[in-house]
């Protein structure tokens, strides 16, 4: 009887080893599966080279039972483009590039943001914050004569003025007196400001290369894009329907495309088409970091090959950011930062300027947080291989929001860089020259 | 009475006092209710102090002011007054302690596994400031933020760089001079 009960042990002992066993070989045997090497959460599908650039129309639903009232968003596609070799355009090295000391050219009693050159390399579009007030003049400030033009006075908000080249006029997002986001045209200093357009979704406008349109987002279509003919006082609903939250807007320079995106997606709207595509820029699982990549300030290289953009993973303050470089023609996509942290696996691009010869971008890093005051250099980076080099070690600049801190001529010859102390507002200049 | 007798009873009664004194004491704390900040604008994104500094003020919409940029509607909620006295609990430990924390490196995981249902998101109300009106799944809800459901429309900066200020005001008032 004894020997029985020890062999019924023994028996249920060896069961639930067994078990153990089986449930040891399930929990790790699906580990491989889950994993995903850091490789692959980087991938994009750009550099697939066998789709082509855009996809093409859908194909009609098959007839059949009449759908629910509710019909889902369709899909966007993912952004594909045919990988073509470019070949390499002769250009300095990083080292043959000099920049002079930055020289104060401008001063406030308060902030004042760099919207950008104007197309003759001498004047800028700027912003000076209204001291104790959240209203900001918009100005043309000439770096030669350090005359200022004002255009007009504006809510403070983050979407840039923009130039109207062919109108020497500038628009700009404001708050109206009911709250809503209007679009004013300003036609020059002392002339009426115009408000074409009311009830605009977000502050963040984009012009046309020539000038002649401007493009933004309603509240009653915010997925819809729309475009104002300055000239003509006309409005033209584009052909292309996106997500609805509020985009930030950039016209690719030859006018065929424009970049709309936000903390939800990058897209690329082809206008002539009226195709639209995401543009898949990662998504991470990592300990620090968890989240899709996205896109918070984004410039074309003025050759249009190039999409520049500062990225990001994760919700507001963010914990790094990069410059991400999308290359349209040879189908890849890389993120770079300089090897500077702030703190461990802290760090911050916070501004970009495109080279007129597109093969190199000036980019403002953080180099040092003290008190809560970010500090940044100035760095050169090569496009073509992501090297950067530090030019003006010395520099530090501080600043305000991405975006509104740095921008190189379109002669090569200048670069406006804020440099604000504590208690006042100030504009650098730094010539640009080759050796 | 021996000399031993007497240490031991000496010894007694200081036990004695020091429990009355902790006892006292501890009766007698009251936690602080609110604390004084002083709130900057952010530069956006990374959260560092704008420069030249720009101290938040009656309908500031930037960055840091409000959770609501450009929202009008929705400028910075303390009027005029900055420095500012604001409760702890309603205001403080929701919207200022988590974005100077670094709490969103250690919440993406349970998120990950238990992904939230879309939920309708009335306007001006989203998970990074931005006015929506249209729930997308993708969005995570982080509790310094599900608050707006319950206590519309109180609405407050989630995002402030804070200079505390020793504050003597009241007894329940915090005292605080940390640095940000």
């Amino acid at each position: 009887m004894r020997r029985l009960a020890n062999i019924a042990g023994g028996l249920l002992g060896l069961l639930a080893l067994g078990a153990l066993v089986v449930a040891l070989a399930l929990t790790f045997g699906g580990l491989p599966r889950q994993a995903k090497p850091a490789s692959q959460a980087f991938q994009s599908p750009i550099q697939t080279p066998t789709q082509p650039p855009y996809p093409p129309p859908e194909t009609p639903t098959p007839p059949g039972p009449p759908a629910t009232p509710t019909v889902p968003p369709t899909p966007i596609p993912r952004c594909t483009f045919a990988a073509r070799p470019a070949p390499a355009e002769p250009a300095p090295p990083l080292e043959a590039y000099q920049f002079s000391e930055p020289r104060v050219v401008l001063t406030h009693t308060s902030a004042i943001g760099i919207a950008g050159w104007l197309p003759d390399g001498q004047r800028l579009l700027v912003t000076r914050l209204i001291p104790g007030q959240s209203r900001e003049y918009v100005e043309v400030f000439n770096t030669r004569t350090g005359e200022l033009q004002r255009y007009g006075e504006r809510h403070s908000l983050p979407g840039k003025p923009v130039w109207l080249a062919a109108h020497q006029a500038v628009a700009f997002a404001d708050v109206a007196p009911d709250k809503q986001v209007v679009l004013r045209i300003s036609w020059g200093e002392g002339a009426a400001v115009e408000t074409p357009v009311s009830g605009l979704a977000a502050s963040f406008l984009g012009a046309s290369p020539d000038g002649r349109q401007v493009v933004f987002f309603t509240q009653a279509a915010p997925n819809r894009p729309e475009a104002l003919d300055i000239a003509q006082a006309q409005r033209v609903t584009l052909p292309v329907t996106l997500p609805p939250t509020p985009y930030r807007i950039s016209w690719h320079p030859q006018g065929d495309q424009i970049a709309f995106y936000n903390e939800t997606g990058f897209y690329l709207a082809d206008l002539p088409s009226g195709r639209i595509c995401e543009v898949d820029l990662g998504f991470e699982e990592s300990e620090a970091r968890y989240g899709k990549r996205w896109a918070f300030y984004a410039q074309w290289s003025p050759n249009g090959r190039y999409l520049a953009m500062l990225t990001t993973v994760g919700n507001l303050p963010v914990k790094f950011s990069d410059l991400t470089i999308l290359d349209t023609t040879a189908g890849e996509l890389h993120s770079i930062h300089p090897d500077q942290y702030i703190n461990p696996g802290q760090y911050y691009v916070t501004d970009m300027a495109w080279a007129p010869n597109s093969q190199l971008i000036a980019i403002r890093a953080a180099v040092e947080m003290r008190e809560g005051v970010m500090y940044e250099g100035l760095y050169l980076v090569e496009v073509a291989s992501g090297r950067d080099i530090r030019m003006l070690p010395e520099a530090l600049f501080t600043g305000g929001d991405a975006g509104w801190n740095l921008a190189w001529s379109r002669n090569g010859q200048q670069m406006a860089a804020n440099c604000p102390t504590a208690n006042e507002g100030r504009l650098c200049m730094i010539a640009v020259t080759t050796r | 009475m021996s000399y031993s007798r007497i240490k031991y009873v000496l010894l007694l009664g200081l036990l004695l006092a020091l429990a009355s004194i902790g006892t006292a004491s501890a009766s007698s704390f009251i936690p602080p209710s609110q604390i004084t900040v002083r709130m900057y604008r952010l530069q956006f994104p990374s959260g560092a102090i704008y420069q030249p500094q720009e101290l938040c003020s009656s309908g500031n919409t930037n960055f840091g002011c409000t959770a609501f940029v450009s929202d009008a509607n929705h400028p910075y909620p303390y009027g005029s007054s900055n420095p500012v006295t604001i409760p702890i609990e309603t205001d403080y430990l929701l919207d200022v302690v988590p974005s100077e924390i670094s709490v969103r490196l250690s919440t993406p995981q349970p998120f990950r596994h238990k992904p939230l249902p879309p939920v309708p998101m009335p306007t001006g109300i989203s998970t990074r400031g931005a006015p929506s009106t249209t729930p997308t799944s993708s969005r995570s809800l982080f509790p310094m933020l599900l608050r707006h459901f319950h206590r519309q429309p109180r609405l407050t900066s989630l995002i402030t760089r804070t200079i505390l200020v020793p504050v003597r005001t009241s007894t329940t008032t915090s005292e605080s001079s940390a640095a940000p």
